[in-house]
């Protein structure tokens, strides 16, 4: 399958889906314990605090998701100039390994919730948040954009095969 | 059939609709509204099924969950042991009778019954165990006489589908409990789920003539439930069974799809912050002479078929009871214009005001008797009473085809008893009623042994009210509680277990495995003391009622066999699920091709356009060969490999694990993890290296490549990556805690092409390769940067092959560029045979073949690799290994003495032809390949002292395989094919 | 299934932690730990009845290594905090 930009199609449940691969995704790792070097590197890109854990902060440029200790990932749709060059962390390039499928809809929710265990109601999982966790047996980044929307991470090499089973699977009932 | 079995009015099926449906063949008409149950009582059939071990005719029993007779199959070659009391009735429905043969009619293994003395308790254990070769042949016969009913030829054509959810109250059963319950904590603002097994809300509520708040009980049901619905917090799911409740509040749920949907069965897993049960009771009948006959049914399953149905269970009844919930059966069925002959109860007084109401009825009531026996065929003729204080013999005749019957009600604890809830024996209801909770639970209603209908209302505010508390939420003071009023409803009951000298090879305590009260007698008296035992001796309380109606009887007869207090004999296990489950909800859409998740690698579809033959390496999809039109597997590996040895081969190795470490610890942390010495590792270079467990045993093998002073690169085995990474994570998280490390994993994002070959250099030049220094000039194991085809590539001089090659890293979506490129410029793709098979050449070892985890670097001939000073994995582990080696499995070459044998993988060595064994075996083949390079067939192998065994024969067997000689061949070094290597670096 | 308090993502399903070992096959120093001590922990265990702290990582989530105080017979579970030295701590 070839994911060139964005493709868009309906899901079984009735929500939208939107794959996209045409971003960047770096991940950025701090080796050591101090808390200074990612909200030096926040700063420097004008990203607003606070860095809260679980929760994305952003800018018209990039989005940073706290999403595991000390290791953030940064998305951003526009080609981010050179990360400045701070000591501490360790920028890794991941943007061809990453899919993004946005599920939008008022039953994206209910969707997500056949295959992630986590709990996603609005009260513990809502908009800004993001979280590691599983989807099917798959381990995915979750970030929920707005009330009904998701934006779901997934390894490039999973992707043809999540879309063909979950995301265009065959009518299944709605509760 | 003379008389309407249906009622002029009444009930809450619809008289204005009909629906049409089979029952083994013949056509009905039933309402809708009914289940198969009720549709099939309201055509008068009265027998329904033959039971398990004798053949009895069986009719319906109850009304609920609980049925132990009514099993059918639903459709031809449908889901079999189907409880006809749980199927709500749809146009079409097809529904078959089990346990028979020919017809329900006409059985011919009815017999049984006749031979009921010598079908004794135990009786398959005690017959069949001689001679014990036989059972093979009483096994084929014993499978179609015994047995329930009969899985289905075809695959299951139902879909099914696993949910989560989550909520801070989740109250199981919509009876008065569970909606009093639901309302409290929804009002209180609480995410509440409220599921009941049945199609119905409202419980027993539709099942009695109960007034609340001067309406009738299932009008007052619908309302509440129609408000629960209105409610954005609430979630209501009826036909979905609480089926098991586990640890820290997780309870299971079996949602069927609506009745005549194409929707899919539904498994949810619910962590809720509080559980509500409100589960009920279940009705319990009494043992005695005939109690099985089609027509005994409990009496409050009588009740409900006339209050729910509309549906005269029988036109002459008898009731028999030990407490005053019956007396409102004797009621309804008279009011709804069934004879009712006497009410028979065992006890000296009844409450006044039931009492009161069977006199006005002017229904005879006869106290202190007991019923001797039922009897009748097909159906029930008449029943015999007599006095309880009375002489054994003198009884007289009541005639009638319906006896109705009750011994009290059991709380249905299970759910509370699975989730680890004690429970103790109550002697005001004769029941085991739940003692303590161990998780975050509220009960409420009858399941407590609580059984008036203002108590379950109250119960249930409570609990509700507790349980949304507990969850966080502060509730409004409790609403007025509703006025209600249901006579007859306070639960003590009189125990009566089995009635005094009516036990006989006919008085059942399970129906549906055909247990009776003199089978558990006798199995007490043959030492099967204790409930477990009994259980597993008798089959009491097995099937897929699990004892619902009769386990409470079976312990009370064993108690007062063995003179103990029931409260001391304990109960079976409550162990999930509640009822049945079909098998293919508990597998979900997890089956087939979506057992696991597949992965591609980027260049997946320019193999598929290539018409690659694929295989499953780990969770990747992997090209094993090319074939050209025409050509063999043993043609296109064969091909591959001289492609390779003799031109440029290409292969996709993107399946690799790769990963980034980086900090400045990073060269500490790499001495720590690897066996080999990697400090003097030049930035720009590349390495070999393995990775050991504690134990010593290699545990993955890859490259090393330092990118420079504080970053490394490594790759992993395709199928260990996942592992190699925890494992990393681990040892720098636990045992180099403090070091400034970090490890990324980048997998997605590289793409990786090995282009090998001796004339792989020149493909290379051609394609257009700008780096430094020149890539034909780039020293063997030295990495570089720089593009091919005009794409940003990282380029490692490294071999797997055994010929000049060179790895291109490219990003993942630029891959088929480059991919193209070489194809383009002579470069030939080769899969994983041809890879093998060229690693087997060179002596290569392979992960899960030489490294198999028993196997050390020095067993498989890397002794020159270990024995640094500084501390790393498996050090001690390897040092503890070989201090008492003995004659440990090393790796060598096998090359058989006829050329043309193969030797297979798996195949075992011996040092003599034709010895056979335990301890015969000196070693066994890991890995072998036709050698189209040196057209022959090669082998390596793991043979005991193997190195010092160089130049001897030994016999390779493999007589799993079908091999009747054993192969002759002489061992040599695990190197096949240019030992010097000079082909590496020209 | 358990429901395992993560200290980063919060109450998550078992599903999403593996069980790494028990604490008592945890080296106390690794570098400074001797041959016997590595035997010993490795595979000289208790295995009692009762409450065990034990490694886990929640692998399905945000990957943090976490020491779980867990009954292993009743399934209860007194604490979760992060492994080793704070390292996985901190935003």
């Amino acid at each position: 399958m070839t994911l060139a930009g964005a493709t868009e199609f309906e899901t079984p449940c009735g929500a939208t889906a939107v794959v996209d691969a045409g971003f960047r995704m770096l991940e950025i790792a701090a080796w050591g314990n101090d808390p200074g070097a990612i909200e030096m590197l926040a700063r420097t890109l004008a990203l607003p605090p606070p860095l809260h854990p679980g929760r994305a902060t952003g800018n018209d440029l990039m989005q940073l998701f706290p999403a595991a200790p000390r290791r953030w990932w940064l998305r951003s749709d526009h080609d981010v100039t050179p990360l400045p060059d701070i000591d501490g962390l360790a920028v890794t390039e991941m943007s061809d390994g990453q899919v993004c499928v946005r599920l939008h809809g008022d039953t994206a929710r209910d969707w997500l919730a056949q295959y992630c265990p986590m709990d996603l109601r609005p009260r513990s999982f809502g908009t800004g948040q993001v979280a590691w966790t599983l989807f099917s047996e798959l381990r995915v980044l979750l970030h929920c954009v707005d009330s009904n929307a998701f934006d779901m991470y997934l390894g490039s090499s999973f992707a043809e095969d999540i879309i063909a089973h979950c995301l265009t699977a065959r009518t299944r009932t709605r509760t | 059939m003379t008389r309407r079995r249906r009622t002029g009015s009444g009930g809450q099926v619809d008289r204005r609709g009909a629906i049409s449906f089979c029952f083994d063949k013949r056509r009905y008409q039933g309402l809708p509204g009914d289940t198969l149950a009720s549709a099939l009582l309201a055509n008068g059939v009265t027998v329904v099924g033959r039971s398990v071990k004798y053949h009895r005719r069986r009719g319906i029993f109850s009304i609920g969950s609980e049925e132990p007779n009514a099993l059918v199959r639903i459709g031809n070659d449908g889901q079999p042991n189907t409880r006809a009391t749980m199927v709500p009735l749809i146009d079409g429905l097809e529904a078959w009778s089990q346990n028979r043969w020919p017809t329900l009619g006409f059985d011919v293994f009815a017999m049984l019954g006749a031979l009921a003395p010598l079908l004794s308790t135990g009786f398959y254990y005690k017959t069949f165990m001689w001679p014990r070769r036989a059972w093979k042949a009483y096994e084929h016969v014993i499978r179609k006489v015994a047995g329930l009913g009969e899985p289905p030829v075809r695959a299951d054509p139902d879909a099914y589908e696993h949910a989560f959810g989550h909520c801070d109250v989740m109250v199981v059963g919509c009876g008065p409990a569970g909606l009093s319950a639901a309302r409290v904590a929804a009002d209180a603002g609480a995410d509440v789920w409220l599921v009941d097994e049945s199609p119905w809300a409202g419980g027993w509520l539709n099942r009695e003539r109960a007034t609340i708040d001067s309406r009738t009980g299932s009008e007052w049901a619908a309302a509440e439930i129609a408000y629960l619905e209105s409610l954005a917090n609430v979630r209501v799911l009826l036909q979905t069974t609480a089926f098991g409740y586990y640890d820290h509040n997780l309870v299971a749920l079996a949602q069927l799809p609506a009745a005549g949907s194409a929707g899919r069965q539904r498994l949810w897993r619910v962590r809720a912050s509080r559980v509500i049960l409100a589960t009920g009771a279940i009705e319990r009948p009494c043992v005695f002479a005939g109690n099985d006959l089609p027509g005994v049914m409990l009496a409050g399953a009588a009740r409900a078929y006339v209050n729910q149905f509309g549906v005269r269970a029988g036109h002459r009844a008898v009731v028999f009871t030990n407490n005053d919930s019956a007396y409102r059966t004797a009621m309804d069925l008279h009011d709804a214009g069934v004879t009712v002959v006497a009410v028979v109860d065992c006890r000296t007084a009844a409450d006044p005001g039931v009492e009161e109401e069977i006199r006005q009825r002017k229904i005879p009531i006869l106290k202190e008797h007991v019923l001797v026996c039922a009897a009748g065929g097909s159906r029930l003729r008449h029943v015999r009473v007599r006095p309880a204080a009375g002489p054994a013999g003198r009884s007289s005749r009541l005639k009638c085809d319906l006896l109705a019957v009750s011994a009290g009600w059991s709380p249905a604890i299970h759910l509370h008893a699975q989730s680890g809830g004690a429970s103790t024996y109550d002697e005001a209801t004769a029941s085991v009623i739940p003692a303590d909770n161990r998780q975050a639970t509220h009960l409420a209603g009858a399941v407590c042994g609580r059984f008036g209908l203002a108590h379950c209302l109250d119960d249930g505010a409570r609990a509700g009210a507790a349980a949304a508390a507990k969850a966080g939420f502060s509730c409004q003071p409790p609403r007025a509680v509703a006025r209600s009023r249901l006579p007859g409803d306070a639960g003590e009951v009189a125990p009566l277990w089995a009635v005094p000298d009516s036990a006989s090879g006919t008085a059942f305590v399970d129906l549906q495995n055909d247990v009776t009260g003199g089978d558990v007698e006798q199995a007490c008296l043959e030492g099967y003391e204790s409930v477990e035992h009994l259980k597993r001796y008798t089959t009491l309380g097995m099937g897929t009622d699990q004892g619902k109606t009769s386990n409470i009887n079976g312990l009370a007869i064993l108690a007062g066999r063995r003179g103990r207090p029931i409260a001391s004999i304990g109960t079976t296990t409550f162990r999930p699920p509640y009822t049945p489950v079909t098998m293919g909800a508990v597998a979900g859409p997890e089956v087939r091709e979506r057992l696991e998740p597949v992965r591609r690698s980027p260049l997946h579809d320019v193999h598929a356009e290539l018409a690659a033959e694929f295989d499953h390496n780990g969770l990747w999809l992997r090209p094993a060969y090319y074939p050209a039109a025409g050509e063999s597997m043993r043609d296109a590996v064969e091909r591959e490999t001289r492609t390779v040895r003799t031109d440029c081969g290409i292969i996709d190795v993107s399946t690799l694990g790769k990963f980034e470490v980086q900090g400045p610890d990073a060269a500490r942390f790499m001495e720590r993890v690897y066996v080999n010495r990697l400090t003097r590792l030049a930035s720009g270079r590349s390495r070999y290296g393995l990775m050991l467990r504690e134990d010593g045993m290699i545990f993955d093998d890859g490259t090393v490549t330092r990118l420079d002073e504080s970053r490394y690169f490594l790759t992993t085995s395709t199928s260990h990556a996942a592992h190699v990474h925890e494992q990393l994570d681990y040892f720098l998280e636990i045992c180099c805690a403090g070091m400034e490390v970090a490890v990324t994993c980048v997998t997605e994002y590289w793409a990786a092409i090995a282009v090998a070959g001796p004339r792989a250099p020149a493909v290379l030049q051609a394609v257009g390769v700008d780096c430094s220094p020149r890539i034909e000039q780039l020293p063997f194991m030295a990495v570089t940067t720089g593009t091919v085809a005009g794409i940003p590539a990282r380029l490692l001089r490294i071999s797997f092959s055994g010929e000049w090659a060179c790895e291109i890293y490219v990003p993942a979506r630029q891959s088929t560029h480059v991919w193209n490129e070489l194809r383009r410029h002579g470069a030939l793709p080769y899969g994983l045979e041809a890879m093998d098979t060229l690693r087997i050449e060179k002596g290569f070892i392979g992960v899960g073949a030489e490294a198999n985890g028993r196997t050390t670097p020095i067993d498989l001939g890397f002794a020159r690799m270990t024995g640094k000073t500084e501390r790393h994995i498996g050090q001690y582990g390897l040092q503890r290994v070989h201090r008492n080696a003995g004659n440990r499995l090393e790796l060598v070459g096998l090359l058989a003495d006829d050329p043309g044998a193969a030797m297979n993988q798996g195949a075992q060595l011996l040092a003599t032809q034709g010895q056979r064994g335990f301890g015969s075996s000196i070693g066994h083949v890991s890995s072998a390949a036709y050698s189209p390079t040196l057209g022959r067939h090669v082998a390596l192998a793991l043979l005991a002292g193997g190195r010092s065994r160089t130049g001897d024969s030994v016999y390779v067997a493999d007589p799993l395989r079908g091999s009747k000689r054993d192969l002759r061949a002489s061992v040599c070094a695990p190197c096949f094919y240019d030992p010097d290597g000079t082909r590496l670096q020209p | 299934m358990h429901l395992i308090e993560c200290p980063w993502c919060g109450p998550r399903a078992q599903v999403e932690f593996t069980y790494h070992c028990d604490s008592e096959g945890l080296p106390r120093d690794w570098e400074s730990e001797h041959e016997t001590e590595l035997h010993e922990r490795m595979l000289n265990r208790t295995n009692a009845i009762g409450f065990h702290v034990e490694l886990w990582n929640h692998a399905g989530g945000c990957g943090s290594w976490l020491l779980i105080d867990r009954h292993n017979r009743t399934h209860d579970i007194r604490s979760v905090a992060y492994a080793c030295n704070g390292r996985s701590g901190g935003k």
